[in-house]
């Protein structure tokens, strides 16, 4: 029997934003070593700059509702240049999945298993990650979204309850008293590594069924989400930890380790590594997805299955041979990815959006009338507000009227609201 | 042993298209095959169909044949056909035999219209409620099995069956299996009619829907599939009936037959059919758009979909105040969790982390476990498989002498263990933690045995990292879940059904059906409304006006 429905609900997918960008929380060593106590208005800068970046992945993806990010690339840039886009996506792709699952790997090794060899974590993690991969599509993988969220969420102000006699409010200063350029390169660093790698997300918002207000809330809201934990996760190792935080490659870890309750529950940073785990492979999972449909995408399987344990075995591989270890692994992080990484979540969709708005690929939101020739018609219906479409919709070369489109539209949004999205199909065929 | 394998596949798959190219050449000469040898129809002279009947049935000492003489002058033989025991004496005596043998009445003498004596009968002469002609003979025989008295008369091509059904049954009593402090104790019976009025006397609503089936080819059992016409999903409904009319077995003894032919994950560690003994139980999830499944012959009432929180909703939870509900509920929700997770914990703690434990307990366990010459994984695989041993033990024997069991169980496992040295006093505390709040959760026992074992394992391997791994096994595993095509695990997403997950909210606070189980209907009422002490206010407002009032008997 069919699932209740294909489509994603447009809360669930923001949550999915907003767990993928606590789990990089960990990885605050990479700009806090720069800017030291002044790392909580770097993620605030990083906040501002990614309004901008996240308008433009929702017109990106609401100018193609029934195409993901591949989709795009090759209907922009034709098959040939779109084809090599592909091929360096799906390659970026797998390097995030390595550089994660690394990480993860020397987290687990150096909190909780200090004498396990490290290939027998990256390779039991990568086990279940495929597992989930294997028996779960998108629907399953959005799921865990909210509970990783609220249980995140939770955590930290615990946390931040519990070591509140260790905070001293006067770590914060002196304030803005670095190089401008420290902070330029601060905030370069939270753009690119935990906030725009939200990209991946692209690959399915196809299935994202985003309700009234298109995409953009959505991803703001999950950006916002990830930036406050991030922020509180910040702000409690500086109060905490003072000056002395870029000496840690951990910080929060070592905050945690001070913690302790009433002298009997100490060591309560193992509870922190254990939710972190949790959310570390909501986010492995998520790229070990997304890594996967996209090279199925690229190399045209017809089932994503049979790529899994392939792509893992390389993917554990590549993990152990992409840097010898962690200092250099930190150095790439401060100095290279944040220059290379932009091309792919900041540059390519921008330029990608230009390219498709001078085309005339992109439709306004709302207004209909102006290109009816077939190539926009075939997507006039899913320019509509409410971007929930049924993917059969792109082949008809429907002419429809102007009034009737905005019915339709209307008929839409209505049923986006109401829970049935069985409807949905009927609705439209009728009033197109 | 693969050859053995391959061989039962190609047999099945060359069943299945023979059968399906059967299917096809047979529904052609179905007309001209009609009155063929197998299933002959009545024919009008009683005796041969007397002889038909007594050679189908055997020579059954419970199969009775009392022949006697119809109309003024005793002039037409007739036979009234039932089994001793499924029939109540009663009514063949006094609705059935009494009229024919004692009204004034004349017979239609010719043969010709041999039809009008059995509708004369129906109509003027028997004192029952319940009848059907019967054209065939395979009916009369399957007629008086099932409870049913059969007349046939002489010289009629058809025959006359009058429900007399009366058979010995439990009455209805408190299940064993659910019991409640505040609420409806009556539970249904292994009697399926009793079961379908007690599901009536809840829901009086014209839309109740109770579609009877036949199932199993020697058992015959009647199974009803109940549901709200305009409540439930239309999709889920006709998905149970095909399930349920694709069943080709031999027998139906219990619902569990049914049961494990019709759930989703065959081979999965979680149920995705729910099953409950109390019709209030079933009741309500019918009036949330599920489909009660009601089996002849078993007190259990399957119910589909099936939701992972479902199985931490108590009927009581309903029927007691919602902040202690709620409370009980989270209760359930940690319980569950100690009993999957905690022997991990405690082998993970002891064996990986024993910098996690504070000092002074640290020191305790340590002493406890001096002695004990196994490691911790065994030590509590040694408790929790005696448990379990003394647990089937006393869930099989009789009512006296599983007392002794308890108390060889108490004494024997749990002091003489400890005090001879083979298990440490913190892991029989941990066990009997583990299994106790195991039950708290009945409808989730199974399941929990098996996930602490595999927890056990992981945890015994990897430490707290296996343990860590294991939750999120568990979580990819109940995701990938689905029953009737409603996802199993989806109470603690957003957006759904918040209301009645983790906290139970006021009834007057839950408006909307559960929106991933019903389809229509929606709303149970527009507005929540709190209760209202002012003396001024409607009262008017629940009490619908459109249908007989029942009266409660």
């Amino acid at each position: 029997m069919k699932p209740e429905s294909k489509k994603v609900h447009g809360l669930d997918f923001m949550f999915a934003v907003a767990c993928y960008i606590q789990s990089s929380s960990l990885l605050s060593s990479f700009f806090v070593s720069i800017t030291r106590q002044d790392s909580w208005i770097i993620v605030l800068f990083a906040l501002i700059i990614c309004c901008p970046l996240a308008w433009i992945y929702a017109r990106l993806v609401e100018s193609f509702p029934t195409k993901n990010l591949f989709g795009i690339l090759q209907t922009v840039y034709g098959k040939y240049l779109g084809g090599f886009f592909c091929g360096l996506y799906v390659l970026f792709f797998f390097i995030l999945t390595s550089l994660n699952l690394i990480d993860l790997s020397e987290f687990v090794k150096s909190t909780i298993m200090p004498q396990t060899p490290l290939v027998v974590l990256s390779f039991t993690f990568l086990l279940t990650s495929a597992w989930a991969v294997f028996v779960g599509g998108l629907r399953q993988m959005v799921k865990y979204g909210f509970l990783m969220t609220m249980i995140c969420l939770l955590i930290v102000i615990a946390t931040i309850l519990l070591s509140l006699n260790l905070m001293d409010f006067e770590n914060f200063l002196p304030v803005m008293d670095l190089k401008p350029k420290k902070y330029i390169q601060a905030t370069n660093i939270v753009v690119t590594i935990p906030f725009a790698e939200i990209i991946i997300f692209l690959m399915t918002t196809n299935h994202v069924q985003s309700g009234k207000r298109g995409f953009f809330p959505i991803i703001l809201g999950g950006i916002a989400i990830g930036c406050i934990t991030i922020l509180l996760v910040i702000m409690r190792d500086i109060t905490v930890l003072g000056n002395a935080i870029s000496l840690f490659s951990l910080p929060s870890f070592e905050t945690l380790r001070m913690v302790s309750v009433t002298q009997t529950l100490s060591r309560m940073e193992i509870v922190f590594a254990f939710i972190l785990i949790a959310l570390l492979f909501f986010k492995v999972t998520w790229l070990y997805y997304v890594t996967v449909i996209s090279a199925k995408q690229f190399l045209r399987f017809q089932d994503h299955r049979r790529l899994i344990l392939l792509i893992g075995a390389s993917a554990i591989t590549s993990s152990f041979i992409l840097y010898p270890n962690f200092l250099v692994h930190n150095e790439s992080g401060q100095k290279i990815i944040p220059l290379v990484w932009p091309i792919f979540e900041i540059i390519l969709p921008l330029v990608t959006l230009i390219i498709a708005k001078f085309r005339g690929m992109t439709r306004k939101r709302q207004t209909g009338s102006e290109n009816q020739n077939s190539s926009s018609a075939s997507k006039s219906a899913a320019a509509s507000p409410s971007g929930s479409q049924s993917p059969s919709g792109t082949g008809k070369p429907s002419l429809p009227t102007d009034s009737k489109e905005q019915s339709g539209s209307k008929f839409q949004s209505n049923a986006g609201t109401s829970s049935g999205t069985g409807q949905h199909g009927d609705l439209r065929s009728q009033s197109v | 042993m693969i050859w053995d394998l391959l061989g039962r596949k190609i047999g099945f798959y060359s069943h299945r298209q023979s059968s399906g190219t059967q299917q096809k050449n047979e529904k052609k000469p179905e007309p001209e095959k009609k009155k063929d040898s197998r299933d002959p129809e009545i024919m009008d002279r009683l005796e041969e169909n007397l002889t038909y009947i007594e050679n189908l049935l055997g020579k059954s000492g419970d199969i009775k044949m009392h022949r006697f003489r119809l109309g003024k002058n005793r002039e037409c033989p007739a036979a009234l056909l039932f089994v001793d025991g499924l029939i109540n004496q009663k009514v063949i005596s006094d609705e059935i035999l009494y009229p024919i043998l004692s009204m004034d009445y004349t017979v239609p003498s010719s043969r010709q219209d041999g039809r009008q004596r059995i509708d004369q009968l129906q109509e003027k002469v028997l004192c029952s409620g319940d009848t059907q002609i019967l054209t065939k003979l395979s009916q009369v025989a399957a007629g008086i099995l099932s409870g049913d008295a059969v007349l046939l008369v002489e010289g009629c091509a058809v025959g006359l069956s009058v429900s007399a059904k009366g058979w010995e049954k439990r009455g209805v009593t408190e299940p064993e299996t659910e019991s409640v402090v505040r609420g409806p104790r009556e539970g249904f019976t292994e009697n399926f009619r009793t079961n379908t009025s007690l599901l009536r006397r809840k829901i009086k609503s014209p839309s109740l829907r109770m579609e009877q089936m036949t199932i199993g080819r020697k058992t015959l059992t009647n199974v009803c599939i109940s549901y709200l016409e305009g409540v439930a999903n239309p999709q889920v409904v006709q998905e149970v009936r095909e399930r349920l009319s694709r069943l080709d077995i031999d027998s139906v003894l219990d619902a569990g037959y049914l049961e494990e032919y019709i759930e989703d994950a065959p081979f999965s560690i979680f149920a995705t059919v729910g099953y409950t003994e109390k019709p209030d139980v079933a009741a309500a999830k019918i009036l949330e758009g599920r489909v009660a499944i009601i089996t002849d012959g078993s007190p259990f009432v399957l119910t589909a979909p099936l939701l992972f929180i479902e199985t931490f909703q108590t009927a009581e939870d309903y029927y007691i105040r919602p902040l202690f509900a709620s409370l009980m509920r989270i209760l359930r929700y940690i319980a569950y969790f100690i009993s999957v997770f905690l022997p991990g914990i405690y082998i993970a703690l002891t064996t990986y982390h024993q910098e996690l434990i504070p000092t002074t307990l640290l020191l305790t366990i340590a002493s406890a476990r001096e002695g004990t010459p196994f490691p911790a994984f065994f030590e509590a695989l040694i408790m929790i498989f005696s448990f379990e041993i003394l647990r089937e033990a006393g869930l099989r024997l009789p009512r006296p002498v599983g007392q002794a069991v308890s108390i060889v169980g108490a004494l024997i496992m749990g002091d003489a263990a400890v005090s001879a040295g083979l298990v440490g006093a913190p892991m029989v505390i941990t066990i009997a933690l583990t299994t106790v709040s195991g039950f708290i959760i009945p409808e989730q026992n199974d399941s929990m045995s098996l996930l602490r074992l595999i927890t056990m394992v992981f945890a015994a391997a990897l430490g707290g990292y296996g343990i860590c791994l294991c939750f999120l096994g568990l979580l990819v595993h109940l995701g990938s879940l689905s029953s009737f095509g409603v996802t199993y695990f989806n109470g603690l997403s957003i957006s759904r059904d918040l209301e009645d997950s983790i906290v139970r909210m006021p009834l007057w606070f839950m408006t909307k059906r559960p929106a991933r189980i019903a389809k229509r209907d929606m709303t149970r009422r527009k507005y929540f409304v709190p209760p209202d002490p002012r003396p001024t206010a409607s009262a008017t407002g629940g009490i619908s006006d459109s249908g007989a009032k029942g009266d409660g008997s």
